[in-house]
């Protein structure tokens, strides 16, 4: 099985008021997430890709084949859906085995595809089981098997751990990211969980509203997020409005917050105001010589550490402060005030303020 | 949005649509054309004490046969319901059977138990003096409603015992825990949530009693019990009166149709709970004073479903000795049936042979037109699977006399009438059929999810693969259940049998209703038995297939 590239070429699909616009490509042999919430076009994205929706104008690209105007059973993609969408007249091995004999495969060969990949996913034992006997987390084996079956150029998974307790979700996790590796199939997921955003991709795409607003390695989105939407998408975040700038006595210049003033990276081109300060729970410190004051709000214990969450005094609407106490610490009371220091370049100043 | 004209007609609905044109919308043209023809030209028929009277005797009768037909099913909803107790599925499986069973043999199981010399009698005698005067049932107003009662109860059983069964656990629990007391919780909770089915049920049987016709038309015994159903068939067959009976029959469709209105828009409102959060409450033993009652309910209500199906079974097994002889055991019946020596039996073999045949094409047409229509409805969802919805819907309101004498004014022109008579025949079951049809595909096609079929193309299958691999062997049960229910409407199918058929064409429901009337009551059981087992065995089928979406 080799990946090859998915390209978006101009694409736009309209339905109703929706809108979906996207100019982008999925690399070889990555495992890509897209993450966005519910609504963000994210499932269309699939859904064009596939086949079973048409875009109202641009390309789609499968490597350098176009399959823009091909149906569904042309192109080779393999589809996992969020609800298993297993065929439940067919037991086990009858669903994996569907896809390569529809591709012209003798039953024998097809039984033999089938048993190749029911041992990769651990379904071997299940073989002549109906899907309505299985568990979910079988049925989502399954489905992965089915997919894979036909041996895809491009893998698309919608939402397919959604509808599985916890700690089967991780451990489906690991498995699908092995197996992903193991084949090399270009895959695609999508998602509104973070957190399995972080841990599969090896690159992270966020949407919202029909577009992607920024696609690159999740380390990169994590630390430098474009605006604030992918800010605040992923992970707790501080943010604080920027009052104004000035430059200081040692000639740094200050942006000045509810909190106190703090000091822009020089690597950065701070926005002009309205603009806001955001930074990460693991760069704020606490420290008595602190420049920044907030009151702590409320004390969350997560097991480890405790989750702060502050509030400067004469706050900006929105202005809020994330921080993780270690656990050495007691945790501190609650409705005092706090003295803050941010580790030095962990800033990023984005446009815009904070909804 | 894009696409010419040509693009936008849903081409795999044509077919369907078409037969549906033809087979029942064009005949009721007819009807109407006529009835506008005959009010324009003064005849005052609707201002008539003749007139009166029949609506009122129709409305008498089925607000009557409703409010039996509730109460008596209630307490048996109750108890299948709420309640555990051995049998309870046979009960509930048993409810079904005049879903099945034609009113024809309604009607001859009810003259053998309840006539004149029937079993009720000869039972009654038995205990007390002989020659006492026998209780006079049949043929009155008390004959067709209990009659009515017996057919229509179930309805009842089956709609609110579905609700009393998925009725949460966590309503009554947050009432009792808010303060109410058992009685007051039930009042304030659950019957809220009762009266969606029942009042649909009430609906429906109205709708049923109001369109009666063999029950009314044998039970009642005569001109004086007759109703806008009945009246329009003696016009048409005996008077000729085509302009009467077209504007009878359009009074007639035009409430049915209000009532059907009425129905489709309680039913809907009828929750379809989410068992897999919703838990249901545990069932009540029935002991104590529940069983006691249990026990009262019961007798009458299997006496009521088993005495009249029972009795046409044991008469087709006894004659009379001689011309005036009592009853005794003897084998006529059949071997009259089976090609005996009598000149009937050629006839009575014809009528077994055609009606097989009938409900066999029936059984085709209704599926094919009932599962193309579904199955766009479910792909398009929206305005057109709406206005497909409610068309499939509409031969309920349409009683298949008023379909028949529509069929008789369009093709009474045209040369070769007895073959057109019997394609009328025909298409006027297929209508009868096909809301059922439709209910039964149409739940099918709406739960099953198109990202199946999405999942089969991305397999590689072609449309035409995924069709003969996926989509038809995933709709087999809605498919053979809706062909076995069609099939088993056409075989009891009386109604457009007798205005339809052509002199020579007997189809078993008009055998048995000839010999009724020829008081061949034996000889009419041993036919009735034959139809009851092919009914029976409908029903075993359905019943195999577990929920039918009826």
């Amino acid at each position: 099985m080799k990946g090859s590239r998915l390209t978006f070429e101009e694409i736009t699909f309209r339905r109703g008021s929706f809108r979906l616009e996207a100019n982008t490509y999925f690399n070889e042999g990555k495992f890509t997430v897209v993450l966005g919430p519910s609504g963000s076009g994210k499932t269309t994205m699939l859904d064009l890709a596939a086949g079973f929706l048409l875009p109202s104008g641009g390309r789609i690209l499968e490597g350098e084949r176009d399959v823009t105007r091909l149906p569904p059973e042309r192109r080779s993609v393999g589809v996992v859906f969020q609800d298993y969408a297993l065929f439940p007249h067919l037991n086990v091995r009858g669903n994996i085995a569907y896809g390569p004999k529809a591709r012209g495969l003798s039953r024998r060969e097809a039984a033999a595809v089938a048993n190749r990949f029911m041992e990769m996913t651990h379904l071997a034992h299940l073989a002549e089981r109906n899907p309505s006997s299985l568990s979910g987390g079988e049925r989502q084996r399954v489905a992965l098997a089915r997919a894979l079956a036909i041996e895809p150029d491009i893998l698309l998974l919608d939402e397919p751990f959604s509808s599985l307790d916890a700690s089967l979700r991780v451990s489906l996790r690991r498995d699908v990211k092995r197996i992903q590796e193991e084949t090399g199939v270009t895959s695609i997921l999508v998602t509104h969980d973070q957190d399995e955003a972080l841990s599969l991709a090896d690159d992270l795409a966020i949407m919202n509203n029909g577009r992607i607003i920024q696609q690159s390695a999740p380390s990169e989105l994590w630390k430098n997020p474009k605006d604030l939407f992918t800010a605040q998408f992923l992970g707790r975040t501080s943010r604080l409005s920027v009052k104004r700038y000035e430059i200081n006595e040692n000639r740094t210049l200050m942006a000045h917050t509810a909190a106190g003033p703090i000091p822009v990276p020089a690597d950065i081109d701070p926005p002009p105001p309205p603009a806001t300060v955001i930074f990460r729970p693991e760069d704020l410190i606490r420290d008595e010589k602190g420049d920044l004051t907030a009151i702590l709000e409320r004390c969350e214990y997560a097991g480890g550490s405790w989750k702060g969450h502050l509030v400067p005094r004469e706050a900006h609407p929105g202005d809020v402060l994330e921080i993780d106490f270690p656990r050495a610490d007691n945790p501190p009371p609650v409705k005092k005030s706090i003295k803050l220091r941010l580790s030095r370049g962990a800033v990023r100043i984005l446009p815009g303020t904070w909804t | 949005m894009n696409g010419g004209i040509l693009r936008r007609i849903p081409w795999s609905l044509a077919a369907p649509a078409f037969f549906f044109a033809a087979a029942f919308a064009a005949p009721l043209v007819f009807v109407a054309v006529r009835a506008a023809g005959a009010f324009r030209n003064g005849a005052e028929i609707l201002g008539s004490p003749y007139f009166r009277g029949v609506l009122a005797v129709t409305v008498k009768q089925a607000v009557l046969s409703t409010v039996f037909s509730v109460l008596f099913g209630l307490p048996g909803a109750y108890f299948i319901g709420r309640c555990r107790f051995p049998g309870r599925n046979l009960l509930k499986s048993l409810s079904t059977v005049p879903f099945v069973l034609p009113p024809v043999l309604a009607v001859l199981g009810f003259i053998l138990v309840f006539g004149n010399s029937g079993a009720l009698n000869g039972f009654r005698d038995l205990l007390t003096s002989q020659n006492a005067e026998p209780w006079k049932i049949l043929y009155s107003l008390k004959a067709v409603v209990m009659a009515h009662v017996f057919y229509n109860f179930p309805i009842t059983l089956r709609l609110a015992g579905d609700a009393w069964a998925s009725l949460p656990q966590s309503t009554v629990r947050a009432a009792r825990s808010a303060g109410a007391k058992p009685f007051r919780a039930f009042l304030t909770v659950d019957l809220p949530m009762l009266t969606p089915s029942v009042a649909t049920a009430a609906v429906i049987t109205f709708l049923y009693c109001f369109l009666s016709f063999a029950i009314v038309l044998v039970l009642g015994g005569g001109p004086e019990l007759t109703t806008l159903e009945v009246e329009v068939y003696r016009l048409v067959k005996y008077k000729l009166d085509f302009d009467g009976a077209s504007a009878l029959a359009a009074v007639e469709t035009l409430i049915a149709s209000c009532l059907l209105i009425v129905y489709g828009l309680l039913s809907s409102k009828i929750a379809v709970r989410d068992d897999s959060i919703n838990v249901r409450r545990n069932p009540l033993p029935l002991r104590g004073f529940r069983g006691f009652a249990a026990a009262v309910y019961a007798l009458p209500a299997l006496l009521l479903l088993a005495a009249p199906i029972a009795a046409i079974i044991i008469n087709s097994f006894l004659s009379h000795t001689g011309w005036t002889g009592s009853l005794g055991f003897s084998l006529k019946n059949w071997k009259n049936l089976f090609g005996g020596a009598g000149p009937g039996s050629a006839v009575l073999l014809g009528a077994v042979f055609r009606s097989l045949l009938l409900g066999a094409a029936v059984s085709v047409l209704s599926v094919a037109t009932a599962a193309s229509a579904a199955r766009y409805s479910a792909q398009r969802k929206g305005k057109a699977a709406g206005i497909i919805g409610i068309s499939a819907a509409a031969p309920m309101a349409v009683s298949s006399i008023i379909l028949g004498l529509g069929y008789l004014l369009a093709l009474n022109r045209l040369p070769n009438f007895a073959f057109a008579r019997k394609a009328a025949l025909l298409c006027a079951q297929v209508a009868v059929a096909l809301p059922f049809s439709y209910r039964i595909l149409s739940a099918h096609f709406k739960s099953s999810s198109q990202r199946i079929l999405q999942a089969a193309k991305s397999c590689g299958a072609s449309s035409l693969r995924v069709f003969f691999t996926i989509e038809l062997p995933m709709a087999k049960r809605a498919l053979l259940t809706s062909a076995v229910f069609s099939f088993a409407l056409s075989a009891g199918e009386l109604n457009a049998a007798v205005i339809l058929a052509p002199s020579g064409f007997t189809t078993i429901p008009v055998a048995i209703y000839q010999m009724i009337g020829a008081y061949d009551i034996q000889g009419a059981c041993a036919l009735g038995t034959l139809l009851i087992l092919l009914c029976a065995s409908a029903f075993f089928i359905l019943d195999r297939m577990g929920e039918t979406g009826l």
